[in-house]
């Protein structure tokens, strides 16, 4: 967590006018820590072969998520998806953009 | 010899050792454990080999051809239950090579919702929809870092734009493959 979000999380903490700690984290939203997305970076490669299997022949994306915490410090995110992976990922953005279309 | 149709031994949610003792018992309880060594040495060579170059069935056919031919290789009952046991699980078996030969971050899971998030501090309230997505990311076997991004509908098109080159780019390539 950087220490920007602490300070914001105290305060939060202190505004709220429940019970003990336990009851207050239960009220903080889940996408308190959320990031600002700002950019994706990637590039497609294919697994020819390993030491365990000689004929892999699978291609895969490798991402790189650029993310904007609350005090503005961005990190790279990265991971890989195989093609069937990628495809689940790319029908989750397209149902989410149809969802704030219709919101 | 005949193939292992019997039940399997139970297997306490995979915490019970496959040992070979425990095959043996299993499987063919009469044979000395030497024998059975031998026996188990030499298919799972032929699985190993198999899987390595996730044959097709083509190249699965011309290999146990040759194996039956060829002296202390296998009888003609042994390539068929290879044969139909590679049929079975060719798939699952590469799927399982190919996410042993990824050593860095996966995408594990994936959730979203959509908020009207309120612009309090305008004059104007403004209610923007924004996607809240949390990926689960993580190295398979290892422990996952939660990773919670906000998109508006803007950076949602920037990601799909992005996607899209990634889709043409795979078509592409699994065009000329």
């Amino acid at each position: 967590m950087a220490a920007g979000s602490v300070v914001l999380l105290t305060r939060a903490l202190e505004a709220l006018d429940v019970g003990g700690a336990a009851d207050k984290i239960n009220l903080i939203p889940q996408d308190f820590f959320a990031e600002l997305f700002v950019d994706i970076k990637w590039k497609l490669g294919v697994a020819m072969s390993s030491d365990t299997c000689r004929s892999l022949k699978y291609p895969y994306v490798t991402v790189a998520l650029k993310v904007a915490d609350s005090s503005g410090q961005i990190t790279n995110k990265c991971f890989e998806m195989t093609v069937p992976q990628f495809k689940n990922f790319f029908r989750q953005f397209k149902e989410m953009a149809a969802v704030l279309e219709t919101v | 010899m005949a193939a292992a149709e019997q039940q399997p031994p139970a297997v306490d949610g995979g915490k019970v050792d496959i040992t070979e003792e425990l095959l043996r018992g299993q499987l063919y309880p009469e044979a000395a454990p030497e024998e059975f060594r031998a026996l188990r040495a030499k298919m799972g060579g032929l699985l190993q080999s198999i899987a390595s170059a996730d044959m097709d069935l083509n190249q699965l056919e011309a290999f146990l051809t040759a194996q039956t031919k060829k002296q202390g290789g296998i009888t003609s009952d042994q390539a068929a239950v290879i044969a139909k046991f590679w049929k079975n699980h060719r798939v699952k078996i590469h799927e399982s090579l190919v996410n042993q030969s990824c050593w860095d971050n996966v995408l594990k899971n994936m959730n979203w919702r959509v908020d009207l998030k309120s612009q309090s501090r305008h004059v104007d309230q403004i209610n923007t929809p924004v996607a809240i997505v949390e990926m689960e990311l993580g190295k398979y076997g290892q422990e996952s870092e939660f990773l919670c991004l906000e998109f508006d509908e803007a950076k949602v098109s920037q990601m799909l734009k992005k996607l899209t080159e990634i889709e043409e780019s795979m078509t592409a390539l699994t065009q000329t493959t």
